[in-house]
């Protein structure tokens, strides 16, 4: 259980605030901290691993107190047991990925086992340079295991990666996270990625937590019943007979929806706007 | 979007799927949706919300409906019409009003025009529930 009652002034967006950050995370549970860039969601990681100290407050890691400001205990980064995987991969350039994974580990009998585990073992002599960014990934997440953390702390990891990469990536996290059950963290901005992982979400808006809960309770509007429902911006309308076609950017699809004078009259183009259908209604194929 | 003001009379559930009996302007009507009544805080006989359903997917009829499978019937006059080559856009008035867009076709085969009484008619399935906010 990782308990986290912190503030930290912050430079987001807007200014600066005094974020006031209460996290609760189970053991073995998947977290994730959703918000824009500069919301503060990657201060909440520092903050845990050690690597900015919070102004005021005290966070608990399994009952054990590892910063308290009043009591002037500030565990090193060192002790907390925090894995860290960044957006970069931060690989050492002139190392191979066994050797990355070596230098990491607290016993050199798990490194195989870990490359194994992220399907890199053809390619454990290779340095960081001739790997695709997946694969950097890969590498950079069997590192941040080696040194068996408690905690995995996972900063928009597959972020730079392409759609179908990240896709397999994330399916890749998820197994191992079941295997080996480490307390996860990911800082995201990809709402399908925390649906697709996490258990529990945090929703972070210029240093402020908005709301939390499971994905569901975060991100689903509950005053429709509609089970197929999306967020989106409207990039154009059009008439077309007696209808409009709206076109509308939902994640990094493009849909297009047939709406009356009535429904399209209120909206303009750049609004962001919900569409939802009736469950009933999608038609299924295996693709 | 037609949003109508219900109020629910029953519901029933079996396993995820909710069947729902609403009253909207004095007719009767059924929603059957899919989610978890615990979700759905405003889910409660005797309370308000309203009805969804895009006017694409309202039937209209004239005249006798012979035995048809439709639970949700709203009787009422043609109080305006816009007409498109391809589409028409109807509005009718049964206490309140109700959108249909049907083909161009349709609409001229059934010779309708605005004060003609029809029946609109709209699948269970397709009407959404939603909290009045």
């Amino acid at each position: 259980m990782i308990e986290i009652d912190v503030t930290k002034r912050i430079k987001t967006a807007t200014g600066e605030v005094d974020m006031h950050a209460v996290v609760d995370i189970e053991k073995g549970g998947f977290c994730s901290l959703f918000g824009k860039s500069g919301a503060g969601k990657t201060t909440i990681l520092r903050l845990l691993a050690g690597l900015t100290n919070p102004d005021d407050g005290v966070i608990r890691i399994d009952g054990k107190i590892v910063f308290d400001k009043k009591n002037g205990i500030n565990i090193p980064v060192n002790k907390r047991k925090c894995g860290f995987v960044f957006q970069d991969y931060a690989l050492f350039p002139n190392m191979t990925v066994k050797q990355n994974l070596e230098y990491a580990s607290t016993d050199k009998k798990n490194v195989d086992t870990l490359i194994e585990m992220v399907g890199m073992t053809e390619l454990k002599d290779r340095k960081p340079a001739t790997l695709s960014g997946g694969q950097k990934q890969r590498v950079a997440l069997a590192r941040a295991l080696a040194a068996e953390p408690e905690i995995l702390l996972l900063d928009e990891p597959f972020a730079a990666l392409d759609a179908d990469m990240r896709f397999t990536l994330q399916n890749e996290l998820k197994e191992i996270h079941s295997t080996l059950g480490i307390t996860t963290i990911l800082v995201s901005h990809d709402k399908g990625e925390v649906f697709k992982l996490a258990n529990k979400v945090y929703m972070i808006n210029d240093g402020v937590i908005t709301s939390h809960g499971t994905p569901e309770e975060v991100f689903t509007d509950t005053t429709v019943s509609g089970k197929f429902k999306f967020t989106g911006r409207v990039l154009k309308i059009e008439k077309s007979d007696c209808l409009f076609i709206l076109t509308v950017a939902v994640e990094s699809e493009i849909s297009t929806v047939v709406a009356t004078r009535t429904e399209a009259e209120n909206i303009t183009v750049g609004d962001r706007v919900l569409l939802y259908t009736k469950a009933f209604n999608p038609s299924v194929q295996k693709i | 979007m037609n949003v109508l003001k219900a109020e629910i009379l029953f519901f029933k559930t079996s396993g995820q799927i909710i069947i729902c009996e609403l009253n909207t302007h004095g007719e009767t009507a059924t929603a059957v949706i899919l989610d978890s009544p615990a979700d759905m805080d405003y889910l409660t006989p005797g309370g308000h919300v309203n009805m969804l359903f895009k006017a694409t997917e309202v039937i209209l009829a004239v005249g006798d409906l012979g035995t048809l499978s439709l639970n949700n019937r709203f009787k009422g006059k043609i109080t305006s019409m816009d007409t498109g080559d391809i589409f028409t856009s109807i509005k009718i008035d049964f206490g309140t009003g109700i959108e249909s867009v049907i083909t161009t076709k349709s609409a001229k085969r059934m010779n309708l025009e605005v004060g003609m009484e029809v029946t609109a008619l709209v699948k269970a399935n397709e009407i959404a529930i939603g909290k009045i906010i």
